[in-house]
């Protein structure tokens, strides 16, 4: 049955379903920070943990599991969705995804030439990128706290220049809550609060 | 003078639908399912009006085993869209 409406009616319902879609992508763009900072941090301190307790430097080579990790989550949660609230894909979210994808690339190779080279400043560059990554994805999605916990992690990038050791581990953990997973919450509480209000 | 209505946009589902692909690449039918509220068969019905008229595309693919339907906004879809919200700002003098 076709419902007519007037043409305030129809402003009304345009506005609203802008706005939902909108939501919806910001919402969208928290949920990987969200895996993946999560997982950092958890991965993080699990090194920290077994090479404070077994001086073994091999166990660096569980970094490599962030991203497999993550993608996996992300791969099981993504499909949930998709089952239950089908799929959508804005030219934003494809935009933000490819700057995320050449990012890790370019993380990836930083995190492989430390293991070649034990000087290489991987830390620094990893911490940097990631905070470029977030402050550039609150730009595009016009959300302030993802520009400033970037910033944030820009300036904190900068201590992996000074602090190493076993300690830097603690502040890639820390680093990795303040960049990503603070305002993945504050984005996802503010879309399922404005999402609630529009129902 | 009053701009005529787009007859086909000035119906609350079919709005909607068209309202959502704007801000979209693409979502398939689950999607527009959910966040319009229709119900399968009458989504699917209008859907297919709005194809016939040109304003969005339909691509039918598998994601495993289950069928699912993408949609798309067209160039003709987005002009049909600006000319119909055009038309009703005229109406409530926006």
């Amino acid at each position: 049955m076709e419902k007519v409406l007037n043409e305030k009616e129809s402003l009304e319902l345009i506005t609203r379903m802008i706005e939902n879609t909108r939501k919806g992508i910001e919402k969208n763009a928290a949920r990987p920070m969200l895996i993946f900072g999560y997982v950092s941090v958890l991965v993080a301190l699990v090194v920290w943990i077994v090479i404070r307790q077994t001086h073994e430097p091999l166990y660096n080579f569980l970094w490599m599991s962030i991203p497999v990790l993550g993608w996996i989550i992300y791969g099981i949660m993504e499909r949930g969705t998709t089952r239950t609230k089908g799929a959508s894909q804005s030219h934003m979210g494809k935009i933000i995804t490819r700057i995320w994808i050449l990012l890790a690339v370019a993380m990836f190779l930083c995190a492989a030439a430390a293991f070649i080279d034990y000087g290489f400043p991987a830390t620094f560059v990893i911490t940097l990128l990631v905070g470029v990554g977030v402050s550039t994805t609150g730009i595009m999605v016009l959300y302030k706290p993802f520009i400033v916990c970037g910033l944030i992690g820009i300036l904190l990038s900068f201590t992996f220049l000074w602090v190493g050791g076993i300690n830097a581990i603690l502040l890639i953990a820390t680093a990795f809550a303040i960049i990503m997973v603070v305002p993945a919450h504050i984005l996802q509480y503010a879309a399922n609060k404005q999402l609630r209000s529009n129902v | 003078m009053f701009k005529e209505l787009d007859p086909l946009l000035h119906s609350e589902l079919r709005l909607a639908v068209i309202s959502i692909l704007i801000s979209l690449e693409e979502a398939d039918f689950v999607y527009l399912q959910k966040q319009t509220g229709a119900s399968p068969g009458n989504l699917s019905i209008q859907l297919d009006k709005l194809n016939a008229a040109g304003y969005i595309v339909m691509e039918k693919t598998f994601r495993g085993k289950k069928p699912r339907t993408v949609c798309r906004i067209t160039s003709g879809g987005l002009e049909a869209f600006r000319s119909y919200v055009e038309a009703i700002k005229g109406y409530l003098d926006v």
